[in-house]
């Protein structure tokens, strides 16, 4: 029986890698490490009460009251409206009414990705969602048109990872639930970054395509005022889309959750105005999201055990108190935080890796001043650096999928936006005003 | 055997089918909710507890049904490096693992519920819903999800997919 927090906390986080690595399912590894972190506990429990009886009480409690949330209610929603949105023909329509504007910027449609991953990650919640959607039209659009196949590869694994820090963003509603900061600011909070991030892709691009002639298509396409106008038709169902779920949030009209249950009704409209619904659809779609959202949610409750239990034995406390007195400065401990977020990120899905290190990290963090509101962001960073490192890189997997390629061609064509991924990281931690510059203005429901 | 498995297998597609409604019941609520306060100035007054518990409902009884569809996911980042034999050896010991913490979740899911009943706790909010009846999910979620690794794990061991 150990009762030392510190060489609990070595014990246990090494238990939970050995279940994890031995390819237990993720949500059953955390919840057996936190019965392991119970029974190795020196505990103070009066004779009659046994240790599986509190064990079991904690887990039963910590696994209702972990779903039993108005907040995490959202996920599913957001969930269902990308399937919705992914059997519709969105993909498509979004290709066609981008390639007119695209013609006059250097790279021409090598932009596509950037800019259709921006815009459908405003009504999607997940970078899996955003990537697949995107990229089952334009990568064999822009290998029939001639472009380079690496930097249409690249660009759409960047830009698909912003599925989730453009809001909605099923990671932001998981952060915010963890840590008490609204989901709301959260959201509103992405878009800049989000922007951000999407601009320096481009500028990349462009900067390319100016060296190198040959990653661009040497046909010529022309567009007509016809053709702009057709492409503005297009769109505005998606803006419309847009505006109404991140309009009500940011209007203070609706909170995050209402507004999922607005997107999924609108997804229905748009996808009936695409003519791309069915009851087949529909039904396929709810069972798709199911499979997603129980999948996380699982993760989530089990995670939320795991930190009862993380709490119960004093390993957060004594953990954050260690770090302060190794005296980091601020800068020093974020950039160790985010090493060891990127490590992670090789052998664990992104949700996993918030759910599991929030309890230990977010008292560190805040301990060292830095704003949750912002931190929430940086993680969100985080989780799409994981969505591209191998080996596990759920953009990556969505990715060879769809293109066939070797994942080494892939993981290859990436190292360039991971590259910028990490500059726009080392931007907001700088000036954390970015983040900050539009939820001060929002009306917070 | 076989009638196991398809018995078990109906069991998590109907799970899902009414997760599925759940899901769906869940937009209709907050819909009912917006409209309401939007144009009628009322409120269900419901709209923020019942989604909470439509949302746990849903999750409990897809479990067996995402575990069906593989789409609980797990890190295979070693095992994918070894042969079939040596693998069928990880499915079972991790299937083990698996029903023995399901089990004990199941009976303490069942207590849980049971004293809620027992004591006839109502929740804190102004429908006051009798607590069990959000909590008994939990068991029969956890059964589905066991009868799925019982035949997950049964295949496993006769060596067929």
């Amino acid at each position: 029986m150990i009762a030392d927090p510190l060489v609990l906390a070595i014990i246990v986080i090494a238990v939970m890698f050995l279940f994890l690595l031995s390819s237990i399912w993720i949500g059953i590894s955390l919840l057996l490490s936190g019965v392991v972190g119970m029974l190795i506990y020196e505990n103070n429990l009066p004779p009659m009460i046994s240790i599986y009886d509190k064990i079991g009480d904690l887990m039963a409690s910590s696994l209702y009251d972990s779903l039993n949330s108005w907040s995490l209610a959202a996920l599913p929603m957001f969930i269902l409206m990308g399937e919705i949105l992914y059997k519709s023909s969105i993909s498509t329509k979004l290709l066609n009414a981008l390639k007119p504007w695209l013609n006059y910027i250097p790279g021409k449609l090598l932009h596509v990705n950037v800019a259709a991953c921006s815009l459908f990650a405003a009504v999607s919640g997940s970078s899996a969602a955003t990537t697949a959607t995107v990229g089952k039209i334009t990568l064999g659009e822009l290998k029939k048109r001639g472009y380079s196949k690496s930097l249409a590869i690249g660009s759409l694994a960047g830009s698909g990872t912003l599925g989730f820090l453009i809001p909605p963003s099923l990671i932001m509603i998981i952060y915010g639930v963890l840590s008490d900061v609204s989901i709301g600011k959260l959201f509103i909070g992405g878009i800049l970054p989000g922007l951000m991030l999407a601009t320096i892709y481009s500028i990349y691009i462009m900067i390319v395509a100016k060296l190198d002639k040959t990653v661009e298509s040497n046909k010529v396409e022309t567009f007509t005022i016809k053709d702009k106008l057709i492409s503005v038709k297009d769109l505005l169902p998606i803006f419309s889309l847009i505006g109404l779920v991140l309009g009500s949030i940011y209007g203070g009209f609706a909170t995050p959750t209402e507004a999922a249950s607005l997107g999924v009704v609108g997804s229905i409209i748009l996808a009936v105005y695409f003519r791309s619904f069915s009851f087949e659809v529909f039904k396929n779609a709810l069972l798709n999201t199911i499979k997603t959202s129980v999948m996380i949610s699982f993760i989530i409750a089990s995670a939320g055990f795991l930190s009862q239990v993380i709490g119960f034995l004093g390993i957060a406390s004594a953990l954050s108190e260690y770090i302060t007195t190794l005296n980091l400065s601020p800068y020093m401990l974020i950039v160790i935080i985010g090493l060891m977020y990127i490590v992670l990120g090789m052998i664990l899905d992104g949700i996993s890796i918030v759910v599991m290190t929030l309890p230990i990290v977010l008292p560190i963090v805040i301990l060292a001043g830095f704003d949750p509101l912002w931190f929430g962001i940086f993680l969100v960073f985080m989780v799409e650096l994981s969505q591209i490192t191998p080996p596990v890189g759920f953009s990556l997997f969505v990715i060879q999928s769809i293109s066939q390629e070797k994942i080494e061609y892939i993981l290859k064509a990436t190292m360039p936006f991971f590259i910028l991924m990490l500059l726009a990281v080392a931007i907001i931690t700088i000036f954390p005003e970015i983040v900050n510059f539009l939820p001060q203005y929002m009306i917070d429901k | 055997m076989k009638n196991f498995y398809n018995f078990s297998n109906k069991l998590s597609l109907w799970g899902a089918y009414v997760s599925s409604f759940l899901i769906v019941s869940l937009v209709v609520l907050i819909m009912i909710e917006i409209l309401g306060r939007q144009f009628f100035d009322t409120s269900t007054m419901i709209a923020d507890e019942y989604s909470g518990y439509l949302y746990l409902a849903s999750i409990f009884l897809g479990l067996a049904y995402t575990f069906d569809k593989k789409a609980h996911i797990r890190i295979n980042i070693i095992t994918s490096r070894l042969n079939n034999n040596k693998n069928r050896f990880i499915d079972i010991f991790a299937s083990i693992l698996s029903l023995g913490i399901l089990s004990f979740i199941l009976y303490r899911t069942i207590l849980f519920t049971y004293d809620s009943y027992d004591m006839e706790m109502l929740s804190e909010a102004v429908s006051e819903t009798p607590l069990y009846l959000t909590q008994i999910v939990m068991p029969i979620g956890i059964i589905l999800f066991i009868f799925s690794v019982l035949v997950f794990v049964t295949k496993r061991i006769q060596n067929d997919s």
